[in-house]
């Protein structure tokens, strides 16, 4: 298994099967993870209880998240992440309905990479996913932690 | 005294000198000049009688009138002074020449000249120099407005005339003058007299023009004093002229014994001879029986005489002739009986002897008659002089009764007047004293001890004690103990002479209820002028203090309501806000989800469309499945650009309008040159504001403009500026279809649509979400519109205060120069 995986923390069904549809039609090379919240995007990370697979769960090398999720959101989860010695370099793109500049810029703070609001035709979506593959997956460095990805087990900070 | 009163005694004055003039003359013509040259020599009467009268006219003159005439009194008045000066210069040459001259020697001419003496006599003199002051006082006073100055000088020469007049009349009257050969005749008096009454008439007018002041006292002895005096002259007057006729009747009664004697001195002389004859012819022893006593009561006569008459030397000197003549006469007589007894034939010698007796007896008669003469003439000149002391005394007694009973008349009648004054005062002040007493305020009078010495009705009843009870007292009964040193402080202004006006403060009554009061104090002054108390005006305000305190108390619980009132308020404000904001968030997180299930949905539709094929009527349903959604979806959007911008935090910049619509016009399709113009008057003014706020205000402005037009109707947009004072106007027109007057004013609101047509597509959110916009920024927002005339919008900002371009203004179509479009 070469192909990366990216990681989409999403609560909405429909967001998620849109996000494969558009994933899909845009023929993106990557194993697409999903996780339902913040807590879930968590436990996955850190390899526990039904994550602690990782050749079935491997580490993203982007991590795709909405804000708005029930238990962890996503400002928490990627504060969380940030704080992580071993994780904390991974890619996270906020892919969210809203984009009101105090989120937006309290996303950067923490430490986001990108922030894209989701878009409302399908043609957008479709544009989207060619782009991160376009751009995440294929212009940009990944950090050395998604290199190493696969075989490598992560201890994670609890 | 009033000024009137004064006019008239200065009338009364002028008409008394002209009737002084009329009596001089009028004696001088009436009473035959005879008598007057025998008993009243008279110097220059006619003058005096001519000056007086003209002085006494020119005085009436000067005593008022009409102020058109008053003119032409003086200049009458000027020449009267003129003719008094000219009758004092006539009565000088009188003196000085000691004869008549001038007009009283044309009218004299004829008459008996003795009638006139104007002797050296020292009285002419007088009235010369009195008709000269009296002259200068006429001119002077018929000058218009004199100054204080030269009033007061003429004052003073009314007082030296008058004294002019009363030297004469006293010297004469005290027979001081006449004893210097003065000749003081009668008229002269009434002259005199006439003089004083001129100068006090002069006197008279520079008092009133000076208008002087007499207090009641001052003009009852100052007139008391002028009664005192001429009684004196009249007291002097009468002692003198009674010791006079005294001392003259005395005389007139020596001279009658001198006369006495003489006679029986001749009586003796003649018994002597015709006893003496009776013997010689019968040789009658008998005959010469009384001639022994004859002969000794001839030597006690004659002894007598020289007794009586040793005052006077001339008749002395005729008795050393007479003695020795009287006793040759006796010697002659005793030869004659020697003869007749021894030679009683011898007649020749008898007869020689007798012719010698006859002529001693000759001698002797002369003799006698010489002294009875004298002595004649002396009775004469004594009783002459007897009748002109009593025709004096008359004469001056008549005067200064006169004029003590003129001056007691006036001073009667000032003081009556004064006294009428004082009445009327004293009426008034009973009246004020009825008004204090009734007075619904309480007055009341201290001394400056504190001692009450007054107490009114309303005092009374004020403090509840009697005006009986209280005088007397001390006022510290009505002052509570701690007020005390405030009211000794009050006297003590009291004394330096303030008044003090509406003192508030409290006073205990006689139940020892306490009383505010507001207190007026004024100093109560003595006839000096020296403050010996205080009146005291007190007025209840009790029931003005309780309801200041109401309304204190009504102010304080009004302040507390007003202060909890704030509280509330601010209370409810913060809660109000943060309802508001709850709301805010609320309504943006409701908005926002409800976004999510919208792009699903117009998601899925999109996927069922590609997946089914273009023919398929799936495919239309579906496409109206994505419209609906995007429409709410835009709806949802502009919610949330409301809620945004009444949210957000707007930073105010300058904006460069010009570029602003350049990016606009650029960006949004239907603005393109393909399907609307849109001119912008270049260069626009740069406007105070916020670029965001900014572009959504003219995004949804130039999107209205160019969407609500006519169908077939290319949309014309004219974009420009206008200077108003600190802000710029900028305007947006356009050719649409117009607004309705009556949705002009409710274009704002949210949601609200005033063209419900479908063609024109709309949330009802672009104009609210505008103004909201232009409000941020502090502007305003308006618009002119007619129906199928067109709208004009405008946008009221602040004007950006740094430059403005210095590029020429010119007009250009963003149409033209956008690279879009065609």
């Amino acid at each position: 298994m070469n192909s990366p995986t990216i990681l989409l923390v999403e609560d909405d069904e429909n967001d998620i099967f849109l996000v494969r549809h558009a994933f899909q039609q845009a023929d993106v090379p990557a194993a697409l993870s999903v996780v339902r919240d913040g807590q879930e995007a968590i436990e996955y990370l850190a390899g526990e209880g039904q994550y602690s697979d990782r050749s079935r769960y491997p580490l993203p090398c982007v991590i795709i998240l909405d804000l708005k999720m029930p238990r962890i959101g996503g400002l928490d989860f990627l504060t969380w992440l940030r704080q992580q010695p071993d994780l904390q370099t991974l890619p996270v793109i906020i892919h969210s309905s809203s984009a009101l500049e105090g989120d937006v810029d309290r996303a950067y703070r923490i430490g986001v990479n990108a922030f894209v609001s989701k878009p409302t035709s399908v043609k957008e979506r479709v544009e989207l996913a060619r782009h991160i593959k376009g751009f995440w997956l294929h212009f940009n460095e990944p950090p050395s932690l998604c290199q190493s990805v696969v075989n490598v087990p992560l201890k994670v900070a609890g | 005294m009033a000024a009137t009163s004064l006019n008239f005694l200065f009338r009364t004055l002028s008409g008394l000198v002209i009737f002084a003039g009329a009596w001089v003359l009028g004696s001088w013509m009436l009473v035959s000049p005879s008598s007057i040259s025998n008993v009243e020599p008279a110097a220059s009467v006619i003058e005096s009688a001519t000056g007086l009268m003209v002085a006494g006219f020119s005085l009436l003159l000067l005593s008022g009138g009409a102020d058109a005439r008053r003119k032409f009194w003086r200049g009458l008045a000027k020449g009267g002074a003129l003719a008094v000066f000219l009758m004092a210069v006539l009565m000088l040459i009188n003196y000085a020449a000691s004869r008549v001259t001038g007009p009283a020697q044309v009218i004299l001419q004829g008459s008996n000249p003795v009638c006139v003496i104007p002797a050296r006599d020292p009285s002419g003199l007088y009235m010369a120099l009195g008709f000269i002051f009296t002259a200068i006082a006429l001119w002077r006073m018929s000058k218009p407005e004199p100054n204080r100055a030269s009033l007061v000088l003429l004052g003073g020469v009314g007082v030296l005339i008058a004294f002019i007049g009363v030297l004469p009349l006293l010297g004469c009257v005290t027979g001081i003058g006449p004893a210097q050969g003065w000749q003081c005749p009668s008229l002269f008096f009434v002259a005199a007299f006439g003089t004083v009454l001129a100068g006090g008439s002069v006197l008279l007018f520079a008092w009133r023009k000076l208008d002087l002041h007499l207090t009641l006292e001052r003009g009852v002895f100052l007139s008391f004093g002028v009664a005192m005096f001429f009684l004196g002259v009249i007291g002097l007057t009468s002692w003198q002229t009674t010791r006079q006729a005294v001392e003259l009747s005395g005389r007139i009664h020596h001279t009658r014994e001198v006369m006495d004697e003489l006679d029986a001195i001749e009586a003796d002389l003649l018994n002597m001879e015709s006893g003496l004859r009776g013997f010689i012819i019968t040789g009658n022893e008998k005959f010469l029986a009384p001639f022994a006593k004859d002969r000794k009561g001839l030597q006690e006569h004659l002894s007598a005489v020289q007794q009586l008459t040793a005052d006077n030397p001339d008749q002395q000197r005729d008795l050393l002739i007479l003695s020795p003549m009287a006793a040759k006469r006796a010697a002659l007589l005793d030869q004659s009986i020697d003869l007749r007894r021894n030679d009683s034939s011898n007649v020749q010698a008898q007869i020689k002897l007798t012719l010698e007796n006859e002529m001693v007896m000759d001698q002797l008669h002369a003799e006698i008659a010489k002294m009875m003469h004298e002595e004649r003439r002396l009775l004469t000149e004594r009783v002459q002089a007897e009748h002109a002391t009593a025709d004096r005394a008359i004469l001056t007694i008549l005067l200064g009764i006169g004029v003590a009973f003129g001056i007691s008349l006036i001073a009667a009648l000032s003081i009556n007047r004064s006294m009428e004054r004082r009445r009327k005062a004293e009426a008034a002040s009973t009246h004020l004293a009825a008004i204090v007493a009734c007075s619904a305020t309480a007055i009341l009078s201290e001394t400056l001890e504190g001692v009450l010495t007054s107490w009114n009705g309303e005092a009374e009843r004020l403090f509840g004690y009697t005006a009986w009870e209280i005088i007397g007292q001390s006022v510290y009964r009505l002052i509570p103990p701690e007020r005390r040193e405030e009211e000794k402080q009050l006297l003590a202004n009291i004394k330096a002479g303030g008044p003090i006006h509406h003192v508030e403060t409290v006073r205990v009554t006689k139940d020892g209820r306490m009383v505010d009061v507001s207190l007026t104090l004024s100093p109560i002054r003595a006839e000096a002028g020296l403050i010996i108390g205080a009146s005291s005006i007190m007025q209840d305000i009790s029931d003005r203090k309780r309801a200041e305190s109401a309304l204190l108390e009504a102010q304080a619980k009004l302040q507390e309501h007003a202060d909890t009132l704030e509280t509330t308020v601010a209370d409810r404000t913060a809660r109000l806000r943060e309802t508001i904001g709850e709301l805010e968030s609320f309504s943006y997180s409701l908005s926002h989800d409800m976004r999510a299930p919208l792009r699903s949905i117009t998601s899925f539709a999109e996927i069922a469309q590609a997946e089914c094929g273009e023919n398929d009527a799936i495919h239309l349903y579906m496409d109206k499945v994505v419209c609906s959604a995007k429409r709410l979806d835009r709806m949802i959007q502009d919610v949330l650009s409301y809620t945004k911008i009444s949210r957000q935090a707007i930073k105010a910049e300058q904006v460069d309008v010009d570029q602003l619509l350049h990016e606009i016009i650029n960006e949004r399709s239907e603005l393109q040159a393909s399907k609307a113009v849109v001119t912008v008057e270049s260069p626009l003014l740069p406007i105070w504001g916020n670029t965001a706020s900014l572009t959504q205000c003219l995004t949804n402005l130039l999107g209205n403009a160019v969407k609500f037009v006519a169908p077939g109707v290319l949309p014309r947009v004219r974009v420009y500026t206008e200077e108003a004072g600190d802000a710029v106007r900028l305007w947006i027109e356009d050719n649409g279809i117009g607004i309705r007057r009556e949705a002009q004013s409710r274009l704002f609101e949210m949601f609200y649509r005033a063209n419900c047509n479908p063609t024109y597509e709309g949330t009802g959110l672009g104009l609210a979400i505008t103004r909201k916009a232009v409000e941020r920024m502090g502007g305003r927002i308006g618009l002119e519109s007619e129906v199928g005339q067109g709208t004009r919008f405008w946008i009221l900002l602040p004007k950006a205060v740094n430059k403005i371009r210095s590029q020429d203004r010119n007009t250009y179509e963003f149409a033209h120069n956008s690279s879009g479009g065609g």
